[in-house]
């Protein structure tokens, strides 16, 4: 509970960490300084970025290496793909990535294809894997990156990275993967030594740090080109004044998700299971999207509510001070129906009935008795104002 | 984004939709729009002496669409078929307090269901034959019933369509759109969904160009 509020759309934001934001906060006034040589309040904040990367590289078991600090995931996503292909002939360039990709990636990518890139769009099934004899047979000598969305930011598949990568590095070691693992690393670790990424990227807000930072951890710089310029601090590829408190915060949250993975674990996924027991109970006529329990991320939970569209359902459960995330194309800044919903096959009728209920620290499973009984007349009633039925 | 808001009132009729079900027996029902394009309307109709003596609708459909549901019932109930016929999408909205202009076409659905449901009650009832030329003209006044969700104008007015030719059953459009609009597909689906309710059009080309 956050306040008298149910939280159930932490994919979208979390909650800061009492931890993270205290962390923060002699960075915003007393110590308010940019990193410089010589100087002893430039070396101080020199010296705790150099911490902070260190902190993070041991974290992801890399023994070299190299943290950037960007304004969020998806300006690290927009770094790597830019930054990688910024040189490239792209008339002889091949850029992978897949359907359900996060739109950071898709978006960036359809720059490139303008460009003149080839870019390929892996289908995936209906689950949301990608297979991997087909990427396999979309490696060419031409391809130069692949992008992974680790787990699924709508219907929580989470993608088989270790393997995957494993596969296009013995196809040819040459090509770069980029990581998108924002949503994964909660639930869970990453080892760089063995997920043999070039790129992970990250968001300070998805993982109870704060807002405005996202990262990119990188084995070597040999393959990235700088996209933004101007006064160097800290690292080329990021000019400009840093975001210290931005880095100290999503660097303890980085810590936090570490040393308490397991309990996250124990405690998202007993109130996955719950709720999935208490909803199939009480109402009928949904359709789960995406991999069976056990198989989907520990805090995602996806369902079509059929005959009823999902803005108005997300609107009565405001009304009743609790929060959750809908697929429908009303609900949507663009009136685009979810497109991950639409590359795993449901029709929009389902897609606009969605319900995307993800889980996190703050949740109880009180909280979640108390989501499906206000759900149900909420459901029950709308049925019976709809022009859909069961036929 | 602008920050996109319901009023009061759009949210007092969503939460408590005035003339809501079915009417048995009705004089005139139609429903419009689709589950695919993510709302529906239906509306019926019960007319006494050329007057509108009851009415009801169904939505499948967000806020805004039960709350327009809501507000063209209330403001057609009593009226007579003629003065009903008149009623506005425009007025529905201001009757509401106004909505985003990204929810304007839900409004549009509203008054389009009570103009189909009295279409269907002239046609049944007093044996009225509703033809129309489909010609560019036509086409036209259909285009002009599509909202631009950016803008809330119709999109021709909004100057989406830079060029318009039918021509032996084909309809021909092009239209521009700036590189960073993200209604683009919305309107594209969107007049895909309406030609297609046009019988006379048998082949569409949408050009899209970006600049």
């Amino acid at each position: 509970m956050i306040g008298e509020r149910i939280y159930l759309d932490h994919y979208r934001t979390t909650p800061m960490h009492e931890e993270v934001y205290q962390k923060m906060q002699p960075y915003f006034k007393e110590r308010f300084w940019l990193p410089a040589p010589f100087i002893s309040t430039g070396t101080e904040i020199g010296e705790l970025i150099e911490g902070a990367k260190e902190e993070i590289l041991r974290i992801f078991n890399l023994k070299r290496g190299d943290v950037l600090f960007t304004p969020s995931g998806t300006y690290a996503n927009n770094m790597v793909i830019q930054g990688v292909l910024r040189d490239a002939d792209l008339k002889s360039t091949r850029i992978i990535a897949s359907e359900v990709c996060h739109i950071s990636i898709l978006n960036t990518y359809s720059y490139f294809r303008k460009k003149g890139a080839d870019v390929v769009f892996l289908k995936v099934n209906s689950e949301g894997y990608i297979d991997l004899d087909d990427l396999k047979r979309h490696l060419t000598p031409e391809t130069k990156l692949v992008s992974l969305t680790h787990v699924n930011h709508t219907i929580g598949t989470i993608q088989p990275v270790e393997e995957i990568i494993k596969m296009i590095k013995e196809v040819n070691e040459e090509i770069t993967v980029l990581l998108d693992s924002a949503i994964a690393i909660n639930s869970i670790k990453i080892n760089l030594s063995e997920t043999n990424a070039d790129f992970l990227t990250l968001s300070g807000h998805k993982i109870y740090g704060p807002k405005g930072i996202g990262i990119v951890v990188l084995k070597d710089t040999k393959k990235l080109k700088p996209i933004v310029f101007g006064n160097i601090d800290t690292s080329p590829y990021t000019p400009g004044a840093d975001n210290i408190p931005g880095i100290v915060g999503i660097t303890e949250a980085i810590k936090i998700a570490t040393a308490r993975r397991d309990t996250y674990v124990k405690h998202t996924s007993e109130l996955q299971a719950h709720l999935v027991k208490r909803i199939e109970e009480e109402i009928p006529d949904i359709m789960l999207n995406g991999p069976k329990v056990g198989e989907r991320a520990v805090d995602n939970i996806n369902y079509s509510i059929r005959y009823i569209e999902g803005e108005s359902v997300t609107l009565f459960l405001d009304f009743e001070n609790i929060v959750v995330a809908t697929g429908s194309a009303c609900a949507s800044s663009d009136l685009k129906v979810n497109y991950v919903l639409s590359a795993i096959g449901r029709e929009h009728e389902l897609a606009h009935g969605s319900l995307r209920i993800t889980l996190g620290w703050d949740n109880s499973k009180e909280e979640i008795d108390r989501f499906i009984e206000t759900l149900k007349p909420i459901v029950e009633r709308l049925r019976s104002q709809s022009t859909l039925t069961k036929q | 984004m602008a920050i996109v808001k319901y009023t009061e009132k759009v949210i007092e009729h969503f939460k408590n939709p005035r003339n809501v079900g079915e009417i048995e027996n009705p004089d005139g029902a139609a429903t419009v729009g689709s589950p695919a394009c993510g709302d529906q309307v239906s509306v019926f109709l019960k007319v006494n002496n050329g007057k509108i003596e009851d009415i009801k609708f169904l939505s499948y459909g967000c806020a805004s669409n039960i709350a327009t549901g809501s507000i063209v019932t209330e403001m057609a109930k009593g009226k007579s078929i003629e003065e009903a016929k008149k009623l506005t999408w425009k007025q529905a909205m201001e009757e509401l307090g106004g909505l985003p202009p990204i929810k304007f076409h839900c409004s549009v659905l509203a008054v389009d269901g009570l103009r189909a449901a009295i279409k269907d009650y002239e046609e049944r009832k007093l044996g009225k034959r509703h033809e129309e030329t489909v010609d560019e003209g036509y086409i036209l006044q259909q285009l002009k019933e599509i909202i631009y969700p950016k803008t809330g104008d119709n999109i021709v007015d909004a100057q989406l369509i830079k060029y318009m030719k039918f021509e032996d059953g084909k309809l021909t459009l092009e239209m521009a759109f700036d590189e960073t609009d993200e209604f683009k597909q919305n309107v594209v689906e969107e007049i895909k969904e309406h030609m297609s309710e046009i019988k006379e059009i048998k082949e569409l080309d949408i050009k899209v160009m970006e600049y």
